[in-house]
C-alpha cells in the first residue's frame, strides 16, 4: 500500500477522491485530505529507507 | 393556475465547474511537483508564501471546498517534494555559485543553465567505506598500474533524493 503512495498516478487517483469528498461535504474532504498526506508523507519515507544505491 | 413550463436545459460546452478544472490542474501539479518551475516552488516553499497561499487557501475553502483542499495539497505536495531537478543532489558540500558574478560560461548560457552550485561527487569529503589497510595484499592491477587505493568509496546518495517519482 505504502509502495502505491510513491507513485504520482495513485497519488493522483487519491487526491481525486479528496476532492470528490470534500464537493459532498467539505468536513469529509479535511479528514480525507489529511489521510492524504499522510499516506503519501508515509510512503515517501518507506521509500527512503529501503532505497539501495548500488 | 397553471404550472410555469418547464425550463429546456441548456448544454454547457464545459460540462464540469471551472472550479474542478482548476482544482484537477492543481492536484496533478500537487503530484508533479518538479513540473512547476523553480521559482514558484521556491516562493510557496519560502514560509511567507507558504503562509499566504495558506490563507488563500483557507478563504477559497468557505466558498468552493475542492478548489481549496486541492491548493493545499498543492501546498504539501511542494513541501514533500525536494529541490533536485534532474540527478543533482540536494545537499551542496562544494563551492556554491556566487550570484553576483556576471561572467557565465558559455554552456549555460546557450542551454540556459542556473547552477547553484558545484557537486563534490560524494556528499562528505571523507572516504566513509571500508579503508584500505596497506599491510593487507594487493589487487593485480594495482600493483601494475601502480595505484595506492586508500580506500574504497561506496556511491552515497542522499535518501531524500526524489527524481519525479522514478523507479530504482
Amino acid at each position: 500500500m505504502l509502495d502505491l503512495a510513491t507513485q504520482p498516478l495513485f497519488q493522483l487517483l487519491g487526491a481525486i477522491i479528496v476532492l470528490l469528498l470534500a464537493d459532498m461535504r467539505p468536513v469529509y474532504g479535511i479528514a480525507a485530505a489529511i489521510v492524504w498526506a499522510a499516506w503519501v508523507y508515509m510512503g515517501s519515507r518507506s521509500r527512503a529507507k529501503n532505497r539501495r544505491v548500488w | 393556475m397553471q404550472a410555469p413550463p418547464p425550463q429546456p436545459m441548456h448544454l454547457h460546452w464545459i460540462p464540469v465547474e471551472p472550479s474542478w478544472i482548476v482544482a484537477i490542474g492543481l492536484v496533478i501539479l500537487a503530484v508533479l511537483p518538479h513540473q512547476i518551475p523553480v521559482a514558484g516552488r521556491r516562493i510557496l516553499k519560502n514560509w511567507i508564501g507558504s503562509i499566504a497561499f495558506a490563507a488563500a487557501a483557507a478563504w477559497v475553502f468557505t466558498r468552493v471546498p475542492a478548489l481549496g483542499i486541492a491548493m493545499i495539497m498543492l501546498l504539501f505536495g511542494i513541501h514533500m517534494a525536494s529541490d533536485v531537478e534532474g540527478f543533482a543532489s540536494p545537499i551542496l558540500n562544494k563551492d556554491p555559485v556566487t550570484k553576483q558574478q556576471k561572467k557565465r560560461w558559455l554552456p549555460e548560457e546557450v542551454f540556459s543553465e542556473d547552477p547553484h552550485g558545484i557537486q563534490d561527487r560524494t556528499e562528505g569529503p571523507e572516504l566513509r567505506y571500508d579503508a584500505v589497510d596497506h599491510d593487507k595484499d594487493h589487487w593485480l592491477v594495482e600493483d601494475t598500474l601502480n595505484e595506492h587505493p586508500e580506500g574504497i568509496q561506496e556511491r552515497p546518495v542522499s535518501d531524500d533524493v526524489d527524481y519525479d517519482g522514478a523507479v530504482h
